[in-house]
């Protein structure tokens, strides 16, 4: 009993004195902050249900952007270190020269992406020769050209208009767009407006995923793996605690519960395992990357194939030990 | 087992009164009577004889008893009228009563609080909640999340959130509450502040006196669960500008002002004892439960969801050790034996083996380093004797070239080399054996140490303790001069001394000589005990022998020159030989003289007997 005690003692003084020390050292310099940009997407909402809950570290600032493409654009620009992106997003801003790894795997879309159309445009086919909007991301024409393939056509066969996901519901309203490639709040307030939906991301399986995509230079950053397990306790809190974690979420969006508990089933969040599988090198995010890789350079929108060389970093969901929330 | 002896007494005794009765009509009677015990004994304790089977459900009633069964019995007659010939006995009952008839059996289901369920959870093995209620707000609204909400008075601005708290007084409805006292608690603690002291917290018995005393100034701060500041608000009981909430929680459409995370609302429980088809009629017919129904309504509920995961409340639990999970885990030695006996067996063998192989390797290495120590203490002695050998050797030699005081000069350093010492000295001993003669100090030792001047004879007894080898007949060998008790002490000028040796040589059983060495770095050994000795031995014999051929020397030098004739014979009188002055006194050659008896020079001429008596 005795010599127990006396080593738990030791145990306590060595930690004091790494505290200390530790202490001592981050005083003497004290990182900048790890800048992460959240765009209004469900499946990023762990993070700021942590940020109420007091759960993310110190040393981490929550920076709110538009859209996707804000969040690459600023991450290009060096104004965010971190960022949730789409897989695509992240292949793109990769091949323009920006660093970037993705450490966290927030969710796969699974029906959330959405066409909505019209009442006059009652099928995909009916798309031919008509204006579709969407964001001025990879995520657009990913969900339109799967949606017109399936009736073989190609996304040269539509008019296609870029319109951020702020302004896209007064496009619908003043009548600029037959249909659109959207998610989150504004289709459910399309849905809500009569729009009908003629594809979601339910027919394309493991495509879209959503990645906290880190600057390659941040990724030593000491309060990246707090983050990281601050998501996952999120994430416990949504599934144990769901209401309070809804209302929570819903409160954000100025939405209700009933709203956010429908967005939350568009998409499916990766838990621990998950995320170990899924970013494990050569992993099943790399033919996926691959398959997008063909679609992009298909589109355009990239000259020649992205690089998928370190396109994960698994260490921080390898390294992390669940503990009770 | 109660009810089966009971019925065999009520046999026995059917028996005995059948033996007056007509056969058929005792028969008739037994088979009725036990069917109707048995039924009463096991069944319904309201001892119903109809064929018809009895739910009991059971439920806490927070508010008084008669109110909860006004609202929950048209729930009770709605579930009787789901399930075929069963009638629902419904039961509202204290959380004590509950605990009660859940150990007895004596429910089958229980709709209770969250908290209540995981204690009852912890006593009875229970099938788990089937359904959670969803509440019907005052307003009408439905939801299934429950909080806490901590308030003052309006105007208490030195109270604006959570850490302020501390030193106040609260008044909360009762400690099995959970968003009346738990919601509030874990909030504090998961903000990272202690918990308030039990001295502070004051048990106000219901939600009505902790708003009372809040307003009244009794206490300064109140808990109670979500909901009843907005039903007295709209009961007009409670004017909402006159209380501050705080810590209050951002959740869009939830319903009310909650100053806690939310938990999820009551759950109703089927206890094992149900019959599995049961429990599924059960459930399906509180989940198709209209919730705009009179049902309901008159229940205050909407509805019941599919059971949600009571966790959070269990964490919160844990986390502030109430009861159940308020018995410090308990983790003896004596568990850690049984858990583990096999690790700790190989442990404790591997720690034994490698202190064991340490030790080994310890010995070990001390046995090699030992021999290398004894190696290199021979090779060194080795070196010695080579060197003390060519001393031996070279003394000789020295002494025929030297003069006395160079020659014992010189063999005087050869000492103080090879004994490694810094001062020698050589004493010769008088033969009386009383006085001794200084013949030297070594020159190191007279540049380096002695000015003194001093007598070079003086008497044995003035001597010290390196004369102690005079006085033994011994070597003497002294490492610690300066902590010697003996010592007489030096006379000023003297050499200092820190250590020495002193030898005696003897020769004829006399003590000749005293030669030392003395100031060593380290302690003199035995080593060089034997050096001093074999060189001082060596000095003392080349030194006599210069001396005895000195005094030959002279002895002929004085007979070859002197004036006198003189004849030297050995005792039987022949002439062994005769000087110049022999030879040119008497005209004899020496050659002629040498074995002859000197009687050839009888001249006749001397008296007789002169020649005997010459």
């Amino acid at each position: 009993m005795v010599p127990v005690r006396f080593a738990c003692y030791r145990l306590r003084i060595a930690l004091v004195l790494g505290l200390n020390l530790s202490l001592l050292l981050s005083g003497c310099s004290r990182p900048a902050p790890l800048r992460v940009g959240i765009n209004p997407w469900i499946g990023y909402e762990t993070l700021p249900l942590a940020a109420q809950l007091g759960w993310l570290p110190e040393g981490v600032e929550l920076h709110a952007t538009a859209s996707f493409s804000a969040s690459a654009q600023a991450l290009a620009e060096g104004t965010l270190d971190a960022a949730g992106l789409t897989l695509e997003e992240l292949l793109l801003a990769r091949a323009r020269g920006t660093p970037l790894s993705a450490v966290l795997v927030f969710d796969v879309s699974a029906g959330a992406d959405m066409l909505l159309a019209r009442a006059e445009v009652p099928s995909i086919a009916n798309l031919r020769g008509r204006r579709v909007g969407f964001e001025s991301s990879a995520l657009g024409p990913l969900v339109l050209s799967r949606a017109l393939a399936t009736v073989d056509l190609t996304l040269a066969d539509v008019e296609r208009q870029l319109i951020p996901p702020e302004e896209q519901f007064a496009a619908w309203q003043e009548g600029r767009i037959d249909a659109v490639v959207t998610y989150g709040p504004v289709a459910t307030r399309l849905e809500r407006a009569g729009a009908r939906r003629l594809f979601d991301s339910r027919q394309m399986p493991n495509a879209i995923f959503d990645v906290l995509a880190v600057r390659r230079e941040r990724l030593d950053h000491p309060a990246l793996p707090g983050l990281v397990e601050a998501h996952f306790r999120a994430l416990a809190h949504l599934e144990h605690n769901r209401d309070d974690a809804l209302y929570r979420i819903a409160h954000r969006h100025q939405a209700t519960f009933a709203e956010v508990r429908d967005a939350l089933a568009g998409i499916t969040l990766p838990d621990l395992t998950g995320n170990r599988d899924l970013l494990r090198a050569q992993g099943p995010l790399y033919p996926v990357a691959m398959d997008l890789n063909g679609l992009l350079l298909a589109e355009g929108l990239l000259a020649a194939p992205a690089d998928l060389g370190s396109l994960t970093d698994e260490r921080f969901v390898q390294s992390l030990r669940m503990t009770a929330p | 087992m109660i009810t089966g002896r009971w019925r065999l007494l009520r046999l026995l005794f059917l028996r005995t009164f059948a033996l007056n009765s007509p056969p058929e009509l005792a028969l008739g009677l037994t088979l009725k009577i036990t069917l109707g015990l048995t039924l009463g004994l096991t069944v319904v304790p309201a001892a119903a004889a109809e064929a018809e089977k009895v739910l009991t459900f059971g439920i806490y009633a927070y508010r008084p008893p008669e109110i909860m069964m006004q609202r929950f019995a048209p729930l009770a007659s709605h579930l009787g009228e789901r399930l075929p010939g069963t009638r629902v006995e419904l039961k509202a009952m204290s959380q004590d009563e509950l605990d009660q008839a859940v150990r007895r059996h004596q429910v089958d289901l229980v709709l209770t609080n969250p908290r209540h369920y995981l204690q009852l959870r912890t006593h009875s093995h229970l099938t788990g909640a089937i359904a959670t209620m969803v509440k019907r707000a005052f307003d009408g609204s439905p939801t299934r999340s429950l909080g806490g909400v901590i308030f003052t008075r309006a105007g208490r601005d030195d109270l604006a959130g959570l850490a302020d708290l501390a030193g106040q007084r609260i008044a909360f409805p009762g400690p099995h509450h959970t968003g009346g006292y738990m919601a509030q608690l874990h909030e504090i603690v998961q903000a990272g502040l202690p918990p308030p002291g039990q001295d502070e917290l004051l048990n106000a018995g219901s939600h009505d006196a902790v708003v009372q005393q809040v307003l009244n100034g009794t206490v300064d701060v109140g808990f109670i669960r979500t909901e009843v500041l907005e039903e007295q608000a709209a009961d007009g009981r409670l004017d909402l500008n006159r209380i501050k909430v705080i810590n209050r929680q951002a959740l869009a459409d939830y319903p009310f002002i909650s100053s806690t995370r939310l938990y999820p609302e009551w759950p109703v429980i089927a206890l094992p004892t149900t019959d599995p088809r049961t429990v599924r009629e059960v459930t399906a017919a509180l989940l198709t439960l209209d919730p705009e129904g009179p049902v309901a309504l008159q229940a205050q509920i909407a509805g019941f969801d599919p059971p949600t995961d009571y966790l959070p409340i269990e964490q919160a639990m844990r986390a502030l050790r109430l009861p159940p999970f308020d018995q410090p885990s308990r983790y003896s030695l004596a568990d850690l034996w049984r858990d583990y006996w096999l690790q700790l067996i190989a442990a404790a063998l591997a720690v034994v083996a490698i202190l064991a192989l340490s030790l080994l390797l310890f010995l070990r290495n001390r046995l090699l380093e030992q021999r290398g120590r004894d190696l290199q203490a021979h090779q060194r002695f080795l070196a010695l004797r080579m060197r003390r050998d060519e001393a031996l050797l070279r003394l000789p030699h020295l002494a025929e070239e030297r003069d006395e005081l160079n020659f014992i000069q010189r063999a005087q350093e050869f000492t103080e080399d090879l004994t490694a010492s810094r001062i020698a000295f050589i004493h010769f001993v008088n033969k009386d054996q009383d006085t001794i003669e200084l013949v030297n100090w070594s020159r190191r030792t007279l540049d380096g140490y002695c000015t003194a001047v001093a007598d070079r004879h003086y008497p044995v007894r003035q001597a010290g303790i390196w004369a102690d080898a005079l006085r033994w007949r011994a070597p003497v060998v002294v490492n610690d001069y300066p902590g010697h008790a003996a010592k007489h002490g030096l006379p000023a000028g003297h050499a200092v001394l820190e250590r020495f040796i002193s030898v005696p040589v003897i020769e004829d059983d006399r003590v000749v000589m005293l030669a030392g060495v003395g100031n060593k770095e380290a302690d003199y050994t035995e080593t060089d005990v034997e050096t001093v000795q074999l060189l001082a031995n060596t000095i003392w014999r080349l030194a006599q022998r210069r001396r005895g051929q000195r005094e030959l020397e002279l002895a002929a030098s004085v007979f070859t020159h002197a004036r006198e004739g003189i004849l030297v014979t050995d005792s039987d009188g022949v002439i062994v030989d005769a000087n110049e002055a022999f030879t040119a006194l008497t005209g004899y050659e020496r050659g002629e003289l040498v074995g002859q008896n000197p009687r050839l020079l009888k001249s006749g001429r001397q008296v007789a007997g002169f020649y005997a008596e010459f």
